[in-house]
């Protein structure tokens, strides 16, 4: 059998699938349909406040830099997996590639197509640092050559010839040995709750732009004035533990995002008060009881789900939730409500599981074989990683991920 | 002094792009005129395949000793420079990095000053490159067996992960039987799973397998070596022996007690643990004789959580599992009172809502706790804030029966010394601690030992599988073949300077140090932080290519050339 593996995504788990997999001498393709590896942890932020909080945000960029120098290993950026066929020697898949024009394997960020660039500003150029996208992309809506076929100067400037305007959608043919399945996870779509005012109140938001705000700006404002909140409330279990929804199970990772989220706000804004509905905490791993304990100090905590989010004439949001010490029905103004979304199946899971001939667990992510074989299907030759498989956080997907390594590996005899 | 370098300067132009802000006709003269320098080149892209083939071919012909790289700081840097070594044959550590790119021609809007700190830099950059050593690395014969301290559930799947893999393993543990806290444990962890099958038939696959060791009632007494050749000095029954592995794997347990403070009254015939229930489970008639019969009807059975700290998943899931299969049977009156349930594992959420629609009672407390008064039919639990009606609710006495408390889980004592013995560290809890949980997980601070399963912390069967494949792959790719690579001399000590302070034994963070009459120093843990060398006060000790002598000329060339 062919020693080689494709993985699909990547994010932190495929990542992490696929630099073993090349490590131990098997060649890889990873396949990913963004333009940009990382998946959703790029657009995270760093929870450290004096000390590392240990919210493992920084693996992702340290593995994609590992990433680089790895041998057997090719990458295909914006693709899907076309066709999968098995048959002799493992499985024939279609990659279907849409057309980046920047080769970012050959870019060498010299700047010189950006200078030339007769446009103003540029219509090609590297996204601002912040921006999970890190490498030179063209607007074709100003570019020229998109416009009316008239300029060609970057391609022709361009000093590694990583520029080809011409290029169009690609298909390219594999055969593998095994599949690594590593399609992550999709946030739960926060407009579904109507009565938390998600898009209809600006000052309601989800934790995923909160995250995304303190990775760009570095600091919190309300969107609807820009001013810094003063009274912050995260609302827990949004999207998960809620048979309204269809979600039965616990997202594991929002309790512990949200506090170190509100620890990092209350480090940042001392003078803001912070509070945080739940229904049960969940702590578990190392030490995170401990930083429960430390938080209750400086956080309010909120036994409640609340009914409804509203805003009053003062631009302010006013939270109906239940005191059930008093046994009463309370109402308090907040400026920014924060809503703890959870862990739903990935958008392609349902794709996927066809194209692959897989099946979905009661909840929608992909099945494993059994409760205790989370990394094997029962497809023989493909293998899950990651959060493809269940809610996990970031250092959970990265052992899941060793493990899918570990059992495609000794699928393929390739010890 | 050493003999004359013969280096060779490589400037890249980016393209051509760092002609407007550089003067690197300017450089390449400068360049020319530096101490040792016999080679200087302008080329457009040194990260492309054809110019790092070009640079190779230069360095055979003119027979250069050192190779400084003047262009970007790349994120390929370090794949550059060894494919250039392997083209090559000259050592990688030879070949350096001056990024005028971005410290110099992107900083300084002046073309002028941008050339003038480039210079500078180059200076720098050669001075540091006459003095540097190459730096081999060698292949070292390795065992290909593990030593797992540890014959749970977490010890034995990683031994099989291992034996499938073509390893030896031994499985070491100190009880007279495998098995470990499974072993005592009743509860089903899911629809298909019983624990006890489950670890029956893993000890039976390991007692077969060839591969697999087991030694029961030994315990580790003395690690010495290095990974690769671990010399492991262990007791078993009194008799001492020698064991020599490649690799070392902490997979021990946990320890759970019972936090009587918490509760303010002991344990008895009333109230038991959830082990003591569990090993009544796990015996057919002791399980009539608790639960059979009539003796449910009307009495209430309570499950207490959360009491003695936060609870976990591990009790939580427990006490869900286990409530659910006795309301199932039985004819008792169930109750769960908690203060978090914690779902977070597959399958609990869904578990939980079952267990209500079983007609279990779960009742959650808040700030406000429990009251017990013991008395000798039963047990009064006293309970306030809890309800969720809305008028202010007042106290509630609920009468006990039978009563199951939560153990408080915590690290084994023998945590501390075990931890001492394989040179690794224990977090403020006193659990064994993995040196970055996120980035590497399983690695520890020493080279070639691990951490796996529950002694790093308490975790649900699903991760330790997950922890013991991770462990067993881990392994593979470092004593693949039969050996290990380590890089020679990276770190070296001056004997005649060295006086026995122990100062860098006692800092090295990876336990690579040792001593006999000076100190040594393990190539195969070393990891080449330097901390040793920057702590030493006799300056016995220096980090290949970062020698205080090295650094000191780096620096004050750059100061001379203003």
């Amino acid at each position: 059998m062919d020693k080689s593996v494709l993985v699909i995504g990547g994010g932190v788990a495929g990542i992490t699938a696929a630099l073993k997999l090349a490590n131990s001498g098997v060649r890889v393709v990873l396949v990913e349909k963004s333009p940009e590896l990382g998946g959703a942890v790029v657009s995270y932020c760093c929870k450290a406040t004096e000390q590392c909080n240990k919210c493992s945000v920084c693996v992702a960029n340290q593995k994609m830099e590992e990433l680089w120098s790895a041998p057997n290993l090719s990458l295909f950026t914006s693709s899907a997996i076309g066709k999968v066929a098995r048959g002799e020697g493992g499985f024939h898949i279609t990659v279907t590639r849409k057309p980046t024009y920047v080769d970012d394997n050959k870019c060498v960020r010299c700047k010189l197509c950006t200078e030339k660039c007769p446009t103003k500003p540029s219509s090609i150029f590297l996204p601002p640092p912040h921006s999970p996208l890190q490498s030179y992309v063209i607007d074709t809506d100003r570019c020229l050559y998109f416009q009316s076929k008239k300029c060609k100067l970057c391609q022709e400037v361009c000093p590694a010839e990583a520029i080809n305007l011409s290029q169009k959608a690609g298909e390219e043919n594999f055969q593998v040995g095994a599949l690594v399945v590593a399609s992550g996870f999709s946030p739960f779509d926060s407009s579904r709750k109507k009565r938390y005012g998600y898009g209809v109140y600006p000052d309601v938001i989800t934790a995923l732009e909160l995250e995304e705000q303190l990775r760009i700006e570095g600091k919190l404002s309300r969107p609807s004035d820009g001013s810094q909140p003063k009274q912050v409330a995260f609302i827990q279990c949004f999207g998960s533990r809620d048979a309204h929804v269809g979600n039965n199970y616990c997202s594991r990772v929002c309790c512990t995002y949200t506090m170190r989220l509100a620890n990092l706000l209350k480090f940042k804004h001392p003078d803001s008060s912070i509070t945080i509905f739940y229904m049960d905490i969940q702590t578990f791993g190392k030490e995170f009881e401990q930083f429960y304990q430390q938080c209750r100090q400086k956080i309010q905590f909120i036994r409640d789900m609340p009914s409804l989010i509203q805003q009053d004439g003062d631009n302010q949001l006013l939270i109906t939730y239940q005191d059930r010490k008093e046994g009463k029905v309370e109402q308090s103004n907040f400026d920014l409500a924060v809503l703890s979304v959870g862990l739903c199946p990935g958008e392609d899971t349902e794709k996927l599981v066809e194209l692959l001939g897989l099946q979905t667990n009661e909840h929608g992510f992909f099945k494993s074989l059994s409760p205790l074989q989370t990394n094997e299907t029962e497809a023989e030759g493909i293998f899950l990683a990651g959060t493809c498989q269940g809610p996990r956080d970031i250092s959970e997907s990265v052992a899941h991920s060793l493990g899918a390594a570990e059992k495609a590996l000794a699928y393929l005899g390739a010890e | 002094m050493a003999e004359e370098k013969r280096i060779g300067l490589f400037l890249c132009n980016c393209g051509g792009s760092l002609n407007a802000h550089l003067d690197l006709k300017r450089l390449k003269e400068y360049s020319q005129g530096l101490l040792q320098v016999v080679y200087v080149e302008e080329l457009r892209t040194f990260c492309l395949p054809e110019d790092s083939q070009r640079i190779a071919s230069i360095i055979k012909k003119e027979n250069l000793s050192g190779v400084v790289l003047a262009g970007c700081p790349h994120r390929n840097s370090e794949s550059i420079a060894s494919a250039i070594a392997r083209e090559s044959n000259l050592n990688q550590h030879l070949i350096t990095f001056a990024p005028i790119r971005e410290h110099c021609a992107w900083a300084y809007p002046q073309r002028e000053t941008a050339t003038l700190k480039a210079e500078k830099m180059l200076a720098s950059a050669v001075a540091r490159n006459i003095l540097l050593h190459p730096l081999e690395e060698e292949e070292l014969p390795a065992e290909k067996s593990v030593l797992i301290i540890g014959g749970g559930i977490g010890g034995i799947q990683t031994a099989l992960e291992l034996s499938r893999m073509g390893f030896g393993a031994i499985i070491l543990e100190k009880k007279p039987h495998l098995g470990g806290l499974m072993k005592g444990t009743a509860a089903p962890f899911d629809s298909v799973t019983q624990p006890l099958e489950l670890i029956s038939s893993r000890i039976e696959t390991a007692t077969k397998d060839p591969g697999i060791d087991i030694l029961t009632s030994s315990e580790l007494i003395k690690l010495e070596g290095e990974p690769g050749r671990f010399q492991a000095h262990i007791k078993q029954k009194g008799k001492k022996k020698t064991i020599t592995a490649g690799a070392i794997v902490a997979a021990a347990g946990y320890l759970v007690s019972f936090p009587k403070e918490s509760y303010g009254f002991p344990l008895s015939e009333r109230v038991i643990t959830q082990s003591q229930l569990s090993a009544i489970l796990a015996d057919e008639k002791k399980t009539q004789a608790l639960l059979g019969g009539d003796k449910g009807k009307g009495k209430n059975l309570i499950f207490i959580l959360g009491m003695g700290g936060e609870s976990t998943p591990l009790t939580t899931a427990f006490a869900l599992k286990v409530s659910s299969l006795i309301k199932e049977k039985y004819n008792w009156n169930i109750f769960i009172i908690y203060n978090n349930i914690k779902v977070a594992g597959e399958g609990l959420e869904a578990l939980f809502r079952q267990c209500r629609s079983q007609g279990i009672i779960l009742l959650r407390y808040d700030e406000s706790r429990p009251g017990f008064t013991v008395s000798k039919e039963k047990i009064d639990i006293r309970l306030s804030g809890l309800l969720t009606s809305l008028e202010k609710e007042e106290e509630v006495t609920l009468p006990g029966h039978l009563m199951v408390v939560e153990e408080r889980i915590e690290p084994e004592p023998d945590f501390e010394n075990l931890a001492q013995l394989l040179g690794i560290n224990v977090d403020p809890q006193g659990f064994l601690q993995k040196d970055n949980p996120h980035l590497f997980p399983i690695a520890t601070n020493k080279a070639g030992v691990f951490v796996m399963g529950s002694c790093h912390h308490p975790m649900l069967l699903p991760f330790i599988m997950e922890e013991a494949a991770a462990t067993a792959l881990h392994i593979a790719e470092q004593l693949s073949e039969g050996k290990i690579r380590v890089f020679k001399e990276r770190a070296m000590v001056d004997k005649g300077k060295c006086t026995l302070c122990l100062t860098c034994i006692r800092l090295c963070p990876h336990n690579a140090i040792f001593y006999d009459r000076a100190a040594v120093i393990s190539e195969a843990l070393c990891q080449g932080c330097g901390v040793c060398a920057s702590e030493c006060p006799a300056e016995a000790i220096e980090i290949r290519n970062y020698t205080t002598h090295q650094l000191m000329a780096e620096i004050g060339v750059s100061r001379k050339a203003s």
